[in-house]
């Protein structure tokens, strides 16, 4: 289930203009750029990525799939 | 912005070194794992997002022998715990193991901490539940000094111990980079007071931490 955009907002609303402290933050595994670009916009230095535990096989494709992501948020 | 990994390496799931190695190959820039020491049976406290508890939850590695093994597999890759479940913890050994393991990894240590949600988990380390954060704190504060001083002491309410050794300190200093994990503004105001980092979690809706 991809997170909901609109929830962005409110779950770095937490931080409440805590600007001092650098932000990582967790996504699931089928997090859209959309959401990205909406983490990125409120500062977040590092997101990730909440991986299911799976086999060896079944992870490294799965890594393949999520990998063109880094080059787009490097 | 930087893309990581943030898993639970099991025994029956992909070995930490192999993950480790490919997510370097593969440009990702840290890989964090997952504390949970045992799952008490009685399994009285709700798992936070929702339904059953996942069969990884049961089969957890030690999150330092993960931590060295993705270490020793790779050059560049930050490797860490997210979350380490430090107040069930003791202070000293933790802070010998976080040092270590920052050796082993050439200072690549990322230490991600948490309060944990398991409750009957937490009891079973003969620690109150209701004095976690609290312990937390105090664990934290004891361990820097540990890292820091050449000889240490450290006398606080749940904490003490008087001048000693504890080598080897982190090749970070004055350690690695500490975050806390969490989805309210209670670990916000611990990151902010502890001057470290914040973690916040996606919110606890069962499919948002699951597949």
């Amino acid at each position: 289930m991809a997170v909901p955009l609109e929830r962005v907002p409110a779950q770095m609303s937490l931080l409440d203009g805590a600007t001092d402290i650098p932000v990582d933050v967790v996504v699931p595994e089928d997090v859209t750029p959309a959401v990205l670009d909406a983490y990125r916009h409120h500062g977040v230095e590092r997101a990730s990525i909440l991986l299911c535990t799976r086999p060896e096989s079944e992870t490294l494709k799965l890594l393949d799939s999520i990998a063109p992501l880094i080059d787009m948020y490097r | 912005m930087k893309l990581g990994i943030s898993t639970i390496i099991t025994d029956d799931g992909i070995r930490p070194d192999v993950l480790a190695k490919a997510l370097e190959e593969r440009g990702f820039d840290s890989l964090v794992v997952a504390e949970h020491s045992h799952v008490p049976s009685s399994r009285a406290t709700p798992y936070p997002a929702g339904g059953e508890l996942p069969h990884e939850y049961y089969r957890v590695y030690d999150p330092f022998v993960a931590v060295t093994a993705a270490a020793v597999a790779t050059s560049e890759l930050l490797v860490g715990t997210g979350v380490l479940l430090l107040a069930q913890r003791d202070t000293i050994q933790t802070a010998k193991e976080v040092a270590s393991a920052d050796h082993i990894a050439d200072g690549r240590v990322l230490l991600g901490l948490g309060l944990g949600w398991n409750l009957e988990e937490i009891a079973d380390h003969g620690i109150d539940p209701a004095t976690r954060g609290k312990l937390l704190d105090e664990k934290l504060a004891a361990m820097k000094e540990l890292w820091s001083k050449e000889e240490a002491e450290f006398h606080g309410d749940y904490v003490g111990f008087d001048l000693t050794f504890c080598w080897p300190k982190p090749v970070q200093k004055p350690h690695p980079p500490v975050f806390f994990g969490g989805s309210t503004a209670a670990a916000v105001s611990r990151a902010r007071r502890h001057k470290l980092a914040g973690r916040p979690w996606p919110s606890r809706s069962r499919g948002f931490l699951r597949r």
